[in-house]
């Protein structure tokens, strides 16, 4: 054979292998790239938004996504209703009580939830040692947050009535330095508080075992009227989370690192809070039922004016998650 | 690199390939069984779930207290049944979940008081829709568990059959490259020897070939056919030298040979034919002349007083006579006659053809005339006279020694002076 014919064929076989390569190994370039703002809460739970932007799978997925972090669920729901964002990230708590006034938005997923999230803490020198000795003390609790959801609901599966202790209403701010000064015997906050305090009490603290108690959910909220219109949006949009939380699965030291690096968090707040984290795409009817569950011991305390909870159902729209399982099911089974 | 080489190296390369194509493929069924095992311990825990949950509605609907028990049985059958599919490598992470949920189920379910039918209803209200809520997360934990496995499995035999795509097709690309490459280089080396043979079966053996090739066989082939070549040259050279000496021997002993032949043949003093040559060529004449039928005649020529000649003058006069007697006579005669010198100051003729008497007589005239003339050698001049006698052919004789015997005779007859040189003829 001679010398070109031979090069031609070597070019030839090696631009073949090239190309094969690149068909296998290269994630497909997007031609365009629509574009999403999502408000997210300044918080670890917000760790597969942080994930899939840092480590780019909204793009791979063709999406060009706007991330603002505001501080807490109650800025991002009104964000999302004030049309400063496409979407908004809040916990099932902020979805309960805006249920009972509105219904212009919808949940189109649960990506996160923890099962350890509100903490109960005293001191060592209150003699507190499990639930029954809560019986005639003060505990300091948030209104109308989790934090009093959390303590009461607690108290009742373990069978102590309501009368039987009594209630400081607090700021979480302030809550820690209530716990030292006495002034409280006990708290019922959520992180990253109860890990500050605790941090500041060293040995003296003492955290009751609560977990599984409760389980508090992170939610992706859209407006309703948008769902129709940026489904296949959020269809990508939900992919992508999916590839973050399977790196959140998969990689959990590298996840830890770039969530701290991205939130200036401590890294020993996020190993704190790791572990309860479960990072998942799910819309079940668990949501439904907590928000039930929530909605009743609101009106039972008198936080809401309607007799009836709503009808949370129809707030969520579970058409965007279940074709992008779909598609990702399709994808796993080529 | 060496042709032996590239052969080995092509063997080894083919093996390695070989092996790791092996180890992947082991790979690959090890990925298959995990993945039935994985399937058949992912299955068994969704029939305890769904046993669970039929142990919670006894508790709940129907408050039975051994329910309880049985879902804490049951609690434990799950936990152990999450450690297999562990053990038959699924991510800790992926399961990680549903275990605490199923902690969390367990801690859940001794919140349940003894006196179930006469706890508070609120109380109970509140760890149902806990249980209830908690079951729902346990079965989408384990759907999701499900969809995880689905990932990883499809993850893992997506890479396999990417590296195996990517090893057969690099190797395959390479090996057929340095294959192409190892027959080119075999080919250039080939056709450089081919030209050389060529050349060298044409009888070049001045040319040589280019010793550099990338393969070393090829180098010392090349170089060895050059020296073959040199020493054939050499061989060559020799042979031609020999050729040219055995040319010039052979030419010498020629020339010697010619020289011993003439000189066997001519009378070394005068330069005329010897008795032997001129007997040898004379009998060749007479069968000639016996066959056609010829005529010839013999003249048998005597200097007279030449005795005295070589006493009073020396032998440098005799021999000058001689000579000069000899050029005389083969001046006079023919170029188809012959003389030649037979004794001291003998000398015989032959001549033909000779048609009669008349024309023998003005040969004879005409050889006396010049042998009658003056020899001058060193101031001296001579008178030489000589007595001729004749014989023919084939009256006289035909054999020589008759034609010799008669001239002879006649000769001497005219020696005598019974008759005269010059008209000496025989007595016809």
């Amino acid at each position: 054979m001679n010398k070109p014919a031979l090069s031609f064929l070597s070019l030839l076989l090696l631009s073949a292998a090239l190309w094969f390569a690149g068909t296998l190994l290269l994630p497909k370039s997007p031609i365009q790239h629509p574009r999403l703002s999502i408000a997210i809460s300044a918080t670890p739970l917000s760790s597969p938004f942080i994930l899939a932007s840092q480590l780019g799978y909204f793009k791979q997925h063709g999406l060009e996504v706007e991330i603002k972090t505001l501080l807490g669920g109650v800025r991002c729901f009104e964000a999302l209703v004030n049309e400063e964002v496409d979407l908004a990230t809040s916990s099932e708590s902020v979805v309960m009580y805006n249920a009972f006034t509105r219904d212009d938005f919808s949940i189109i997923a649960t990506f996160v939830t923890s099962d350890n999230d509100v903490k109960l803490i005293t001191r060592r020198g209150n003699g507190i040692k499990n639930f029954d000795d809560i019986r005639q003390r003060r505990a300091g609790v948030v209104q109308k947050s989790a934090s009093e959801y959390f303590l009461e609901t607690a108290m009742v599966l373990h069978g102590i009535e309501r009368n039987a202790y009594k209630i400081d209403y607090l700021q979480p701010e302030t809550i820690g330095d209530a716990l030292k000064s006495g002034r409280v015997d006990l708290i019922s906050v959520w992180e990253p508080f109860a890990h500050q305090i605790r941090r500041q009490l060293g040995e003296d603290a003492i955290v009751l075992p609560t977990r599984g108690l409760y389980r508090l959910s992170f939610n992706l909220l859209a407006r309703r009227d948008e769902l129709p219109i940026k489904r296949d949006l959020h269809i990508k949009l939900l992919k992508a989370l999916d590839d973050a939380v399977d790196f959140a699965i998969r990689e959990p030291e590298r996840a830890k690192a770039i969530v701290a690096d991205a939130l200036h968090v401590p890294r020993d707040e996020i190993d704190a809070f790791w572990p309860d984290y479960h990072f998942h795409l799910t819309l079940d009817k668990t949501l439904q039922l907590d928000l039930l569950t929530q909605a009743k011991w609101a009106i039972g305390s008198g936080y809401v004016n309607q007799p009836e909870p709503p009808d949370f159902e129809s707030f969520i729209d579970e058409t965007a998650l279940n074709r992008a399982d779909r598609e990702i099911n399709a994808e796993e089974k080529p | 690199m060496t042709l032996a080489g590239r052969l080995k190296l092509s063997v080894s390369l083919s093996v390695m390939v070989l092996g790791v194509l092996g180890v992947l493929i082991g790979y690959l069924y090890e990925l298959v069984v995990r993945g039935y095992e994985q399937s058949d311990a992912y299955q068994r825990i969704q029939i305890t779930l769904s046993q669970m949950a039929g142990e919670l509605w006894q508790v709940q609907q129907l408050k039975l207290l051994d329910a309880r028990e049985n879902a804490l049985q049951l609690s434990n059958e799950l936990n152990m049944q999450l450690r297999e599919l562990n053990a038959v490598g699924v991510n800790a992470g992926y399961l990680d979940h549903l275990s605490r949920s199923n902690e969390s189920l367990r801690l859940l379910l001794n919140l349940y008081p003894d006196e179930l039918k006469t706890a508070s209803s609120e109380r109970l209200e509140l760890l149902n829709a806990r249980l209830n809520s908690l079951q729902l997360s346990m079965q989408e934990e384990a759907t999701e568990l499900r969809h995880r496995m689905a990932q990883t499995r499809y993850g893992s035999i997506q890479s396999l059959i990417i590296s195996v795509s990517a090893l057969v097709l690099l190797t395959m690309v390479s090996a057929i490259m340095f294959h192409l490459h190892t027959l080119q280089l075999f080919k250039a080396g080939m056709a450089s020897l081919k030209t050389g043979i060529i050349r060298a079966a044409s009888g070049d053996l001045d040319s040589r070939i280019l010793e550099k090739s990338p393969i070393p066989e090829f180098e010392e082939l090349n170089h060895q056919f050059n020296l073959m070549k040199q020493e054939l040259q050499v061989l060559t050279i020799s042979r031609d030298e020999l050729q040219r000496v055995v040319d010039s021997k052979t030419q010498l002993l020629k020339q010697q040979t010619e020289e011993l032949k003439y000189e066997a043949e001519h009378d070394a003093l005068t330069g005329v034919y010897s008795r032997y040559a001129f007997n040898s060529l004379l009998e060749q004449t007479l069968l000639r002349l016996e066959r056609t039928g010829g005529t010839g005649a013999m003249l048998f020529i005597d200097i007279d007083k030449f005795k005295p000649i070589n006493d009073n003058y020396g032998h440098a006069i005799g021999d000058h006579v001689l000579i000069t007697i000899a050029q005389r006579i083969s001046h006079t005669i023919r170029k188809s006659d012959m003389v030649a010198r037979i004794g001291g100051d003998e000398f015989l003729v032959w001549l033909e053809p000779i048609e009669d008497a008349l024309q023998l007589n003005i040969v004879i005239s005409k050889l006396l005339t010049q042998l009658h003339q003056d020899i001058l050698f060193q101031n001296i001049h001579l008178l030489i006279d000589v007595s001729i006698g004749v014989s023919f052919y084939p009256k006289d004789g035909t054999k020589i020694e008759e034609l010799m015997e008669i001239a002879d005779k006649n000769m001497y007859a005219c020696k005598r002076g019974e008759t005269q040189s010059s008209s000496l003829l025989p007595k016809a």
